[in-house]
């Protein structure tokens, strides 16, 4: 742990100001991951600027939908009435994380960049191209047939340089409801897609988002889903609660008078190297009936370029179960998702 | 008024309040004045040599008083490796003496600064580096090494062990089993973590200690030997009054104790050192994983005419640890053919140690998930099988020695009605609720009694308020309120009148609070000196006693606990989601003392048995050796959500002939078997049987 100095932002443009070209310093907002990294080293800024007074705590809505300011804890997002009635897969998938007092310290923008739980990033002394580029990834390994405890990381999306699976449960109902992230810079602010603001790792895994380095979230927005649609996220993991998925599933799904899939977006968390977005499934989806054949049809395509490692090759049939489930569920809710 | 029930009644913890409020100090709580913060260094190799150590940046660091490593650290010795002399180190090897590194998170430095973080800090800029070597952290290849051994005995038991002809009866056998079980290693993770704070008298005539030790006795004399201080010159004081939690952790000396004591030493100041979580993984002990083939050979009604359990298992390369883990088959069932064999490996980890159950936990998984299949194959009920081969007396002593007490028919019946057994899904994967397939399962728990010298004073005042004063230990199990419940029982005084002091070397010696023997070692002394008392509480006047009574001798019987434990679990087969949706243990334990204490012991036993099952596992990196899961959030044991409907019953029967309260002891039992019970479930509930620990959702998948 390096010493640091602490500041106290007070708008989000003295939050970039403070912020400017230094290298060290970093935001603070929940610190649930930030201050766990520092202590473990492998995050060490000389100075933290804290941006929970910023006044970005308010979530409003309109007929565009739902504009959630960055510093809503998980917590208050999860409880909101509208995304309870509107965007459950939202708070389904956001009360599936961490624990209550975890979420309820968690913001929106920092659960955005929580970034990774791969052991060997989390350890300074173990080699890791996305904490340390060029040292090598310790969850392949040292050795061919010798890799490293890579049973959580990912199949889709991975790279030779790293192959962590991205943590997020909200970030996975942020795709499916194609959330949009608000983004505030020095120059200009932006809008960015959930689903693109994070970067598969290929050869700069150390670069996770499309986030600049002086660059500040604001708020999230998560526009209207279409008439008639139903969401849903289903998580499977080691035990029942407190635990990172192994395999998540979220999905927005609407049906034709003559009861085809009309409207379909899949997105799954536990698998990818970024919460993973599946064109394929929603293709194979669009127009089908909702049977058991079309599901497994799209769970099959979803996985098609998936790469198993040796000890989460799992994943594979775990994750093509677990997007057949939400989807049986949608369709025919309550057959069966009783703990 | 005195409550006429005194012995077995559900008395509130007297301690419970000063818990709550903050009031009980536990070790790390500690604050002295001029106190200054000690931090180890740990190696991040597990193999190899140190080639040099950088130390400059540290020494400059703001703050920092001292920065230890083998180049200027005080030469300390080995601790003691004789339990029975109550001189018992957790490893037989010191620190900082030379360069050489067997494990990982091994301590190679020590920093000391006037703030914790400031010493974290400076730990952190020590530079190290090594020659490594790949470390040996596979059980299976370890075991084929020269330097494995087959150890003679564990505890006075033989480990290789044969009665009659198992190769024969074996043979002749029309239904044999024959299967590997394995389990992995697990750690004890007491929410306290372990702390040492050291201090001296300015002349250095005496050293205190305040210490997170489940035998404040052995501490005392094991942290003396590493110091290398003769005891007949300086007096070492250890008081461990609070513990949370210790499962075995805290009862041999560790090696940080003594440098955080030679750190005060040094600086002529009180110093404070806590392990953080990430060092709980590497320096005090774990469950080492084991590879047990188990053999069995019956007839066609189930009658066992065979048993074969050969285990391996590992130490580190500083000490040789046994985890006993065949004892418990040599006794369990009549069986006249039966052999055990025990190989030990050598492998570059922390060094094991006891924990809940050693040998037991995870033997009887192997020795009841085995029986299971017997069942299975040969079509008998798991209960009935497990009557057909009731051991009535001792198997050990060719059926001659009866056993003091014994009642398991009583806890196989008993639960068989109270969990509903005759429901049970006869054929395995035929009931479901939705999604959810549903399986029963059950197992038998084990574990011997025992009990060992203790000392105790009891004083009385005129007014009628007693006072127990004992160097024993409350793990957070109830040993305040037991011991206050005896001497209220005997002195006919209201339990609130009755206070009691623990774990303080300063106090009358007792045993270590392991092994399940606090209760059978320390209450017949307090009872003891109660009965001394008598006649000054009958005249109302003060008095005190201090008395020592020997463990129990010899007497003809076998001393042994049993239970009986069923679950039902429901499986989410293809998304590999199992639920432990009830638990039912019923326990022959003796005389119940508490039965609050008690059950809440059983509760705790049992949800660390569910752990065992669904999740508890520590990963080793294969190639570096390297604990992967050093912390709550990546070493899963169950939160409130896994755990439903725990139920727990006692056959309330005291032992006739151990101990004048007939009590044997209960907190390891409950573990020993529960693994077995939920894994024995799941395979009634799925078909798919599970011989590796942890049944994590992957293993349903690959199997199902
Ligand atoms: C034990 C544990 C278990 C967990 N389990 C789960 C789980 O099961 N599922 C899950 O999804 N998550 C889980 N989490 C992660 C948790 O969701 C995140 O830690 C949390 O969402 C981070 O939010 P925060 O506000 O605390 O972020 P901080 O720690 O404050 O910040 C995280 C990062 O984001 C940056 N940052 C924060 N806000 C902004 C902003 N507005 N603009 C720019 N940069 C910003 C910070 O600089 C920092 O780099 C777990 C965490 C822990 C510690
Ligand atoms: S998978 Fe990625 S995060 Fe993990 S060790 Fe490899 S490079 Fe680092």
């Amino acid at each position: 742990m390096n010493p640091f100095r602490y500041v106290k932002a007070t708008s989000p443009a003295d939050a970039l100001a403070r912020m400017g070209r230094n290298p060290g310093a970093r935001f603070v907002a929940g610190g649930t991951t930030l201050l766990d990294l520092m202590k473990l080293g492998v995050e060490t800024p000389d100075v933290l600027i804290d941006i929970n007074h910023l006044g970005l705590d308010g979530i409003t809505e309109d007929r565009h939908g739902l504009h959630i300011g960055a510093h809503v804890s998980n917590t208050d997002l999860a409880e909101h009435d509208s995304v309870k009635k509107k965007w459950p897969v939202m708070s389904q998938a956001i009360l599936a994380g961490a624990s209550t007092q975890l979420r309820n310290m968690a913001t929106v923008g920092g659960n955005l960049l929580q970034g990774n739980r791969c052991g060997y990033f989390r350890d300074v002394a173990m080699p890791c191209n996305r904490r340390d580029p060029g040292t090598g990834c310790g969850a392949l390994g040292e050795q061919p047939g010798v890799e490293g405890i890579n049973r959580y990381c990912a199949v889709l999306g991975t790279s030779p340089s790293c192959i962590a699976a991205h943590p997020s449960d909200m970030c996975v109902a942020l795709v499916a409801v194609d959330a949009k992230v608000k983004i505030s810079s020095p120059a200009f602010d932006r809008l960015e897609r959930a689903e693109d603001f994070f970067r598969l790792p290929g050869d700069t895994p150390q670069i996770q988002t499309r986030l600049g380095p002086d660059e500040l979230i604001t708020g999230i927005e998560l526009p209207e889903l279409p008439a008639g649609a139903r969401s849903m996220y289903l998580k499977v993991r080691d035990r029942t609660s407190y635990a990172y998925a192994l395999t998540s599933a979220a999905v927005v799904l609407t049906l034709d008078a003559k009861g085809r899939i009309d409207h379909a977006r899949v997105a799954l968390g536990g698998v990818g190297s970024v919460p993973w977005r599946s064109h394929e499934a929603e293709n194979a989806l669009l127009s089908s009936p909702p049977t058991e054949e079309a599901f497994r049809a799209a769970a099959e395509a979803a996985f098609a370029g998936a790469v198993p490692y040796q000890y989460n090759g799992f994943k594979i049939a775990l994750g093509q179960d677990t997007l057949v489930r939400v989807l049986n569920e949608l369709v025919r809710p309550g057959a069966g998702e009783r703990p | 008024m005195i409550p006429k029930n005194v012995i077995g009644a559900g008395i509130d913890r007297v301690d419970g309040p000063l818990k709550v409020t903050g009031g009980a100090k536990y070790a790390g709580d500690v604050s002295l004045d001029g106190m200054v913060y000690a931090v180890p260094v740990t190696s991040t190799i597990a193999r190899g040599n140190i080639a040099s150590m950088d130390t400059s940046a540290a020494v400059k660091a703001p703050g920092v008083r001292i920065v230890m490593t083998r180049e200027n650290a005080p030469p300390l010795f080995k601790g003691g490796n004789d339990y029975d002399d109550a001189c018992q180190s957790g490893e037989d090897w010191m620190p900082l003496q030379d360069d050489e590194i067997y494990y990982d998170g091994q301590i190679i430095g020590l920093v000391v600064a006037d703030t914790l973080e400031r010493a974290i800090h400076a730990a952190d800029l020590v530079e190290t580096s090594y020659q490594s070597c790949r470390p040996m952290v596979d059980l299976t290849a370890a075991l084929k090494k020269p330097d494995a051994t087959q150890p003679a005995t564990a505890l006075g038991q033989p480990l290789q062990y044969e009665r009659g002809d198992v190769d024969k009866a074996l043979a002749k056998s029309p239904v044999r089993i024959d299967r590997t079980y394995t389990t992995p290693v697990q750690h004890h993770n007491p929410l306290e973590p372990h702390a040492s704070v050291a201090e001296w008298s300015d002349d250095g005539s005496s050293l205190t200690l305040h210490e997170t030790s489940q035998w404040v006795v052995n501490s005392r004399n094991s942290i003396a030997r590493m110091l290398g201080i003769d005891q007949s010159k300086v007096t070492v004081r250890v008081l461990s009054p609070f513990l949370g939690g210790g499962f075995g952790s805290k009862g041999y000396a560790w090696a940080f104790s003594a440098l955080t004591a030679a750190a005060a030493r040094e600086l002529g100041c009180p110093v404070k050192l806590v392990l953080s979580r990430r060092q709980m993984y590497s320096l005090n002990g774990h469950r080492p994983s084991t590879t047990q083939a188990v053999t069995l050979g019956s007839d066609r009604r189930g009658r066992l005419k065979a048993t074969r359990h050969l285990c391996g298992t590992y130490t580190s390369k500083v000490f040789q640890y046994i985890e006993p883990v065949v004892l418990s088959t040599q006794l369990l069932y009549k069986c006249s053919s039966l052999r055990t064999g025990f190989d030990l490996a050598r492998m570059n980890t922390g060094t094991p140690t006891p924990m809940r159950g050693p040998g037991e936990t995870p033997g009887l998984f192997a020795l009841e998930s085995a029986m299971d299949e017997l069942a299975f194959a040969t079509g008998v009920d798991p209960i009935d099988l497990r009557r057909l081969n009731y051991a009535e007396r001792d198997p050990r002593t060719n059926n001659r020695q009866r056993w003091s007490s014994k009642h398991l028919n009583e806890c196989y019946d008993k639960g068989a009605e109270e969990f509903g057994w005759k429901d049970r899904p006869k054929k395995p994967a035929s009931r479901r609720d939705g999604r959810w397939l549903i399986g029963y399962g059950m197992a038998s728990a084990t574990y011997p009694a025992q009990n060992t010298s203790s000392s105790v004073k009891v004083s009385l005042t005129a007014d009628g308020r007693a006072e127990i004063e004992v160097a024993s230990h409350d793990l957070g199990t109830g040993t305040y309120t037991i011991l206050c419940q005896f001497a209220a029982n005997e002195l006919g005084l209201p339990v609130s009148k009755v206070s009691c002091r623990l774990a303080d070397t300063f106090l009358p010696p007792s045993p270590c609070a392991g092994g399940s023997q606090t209760v059978a070692s320390v209450g017949p002394a307090v009872i003891a000196a109660c009965k001394n008392l008598l006649t000054f509480r009958k005249a109302g006047m003060p008095g005190e006693e201090t008395v020592t009574i020997p463990g129990s001798q010899p007497n003809g019987f076998s001393w042994q606990s049993f239970g009986a434990q069923f679950a039902e679990v429901r499986v989410d087969a293809a998304l590999g989601r199992i639920r432990v949706h009830r638990f039912l243990g019923i326990y022959d334990v003796g005389q119940i003392i508490n039965e609050k204490t008690a059950r809440s012991q059983v509760h705790g036993g049992i949800i660390q048995g569910i752990g065992m099952a669904l999740m508890e596992a520590t990963a080793f990196d294969p190639y570096f050796g390297r604990v992967m899961t050093p912390n709550l959030a990546d070493y899963h044991f169950p939160v409130n959500a896994d755990i439903h409907g725990i139920r727990v019953s006692f056959i309330d029967e005291p032992d006739p002939h151990f101990g004048p309260m007939g009590a044997r002891g209960l907190g390891e039992l409950p573990l020993t078997g529960a693994a077995a019970a939920v894994a024995n479930a799941v395979f009634n509930a799925t078909g798919i049987r599970v011989r590796d620990l942890p049944i994590l959702p992957d293993t349903i998948l690959a199997k199902g």
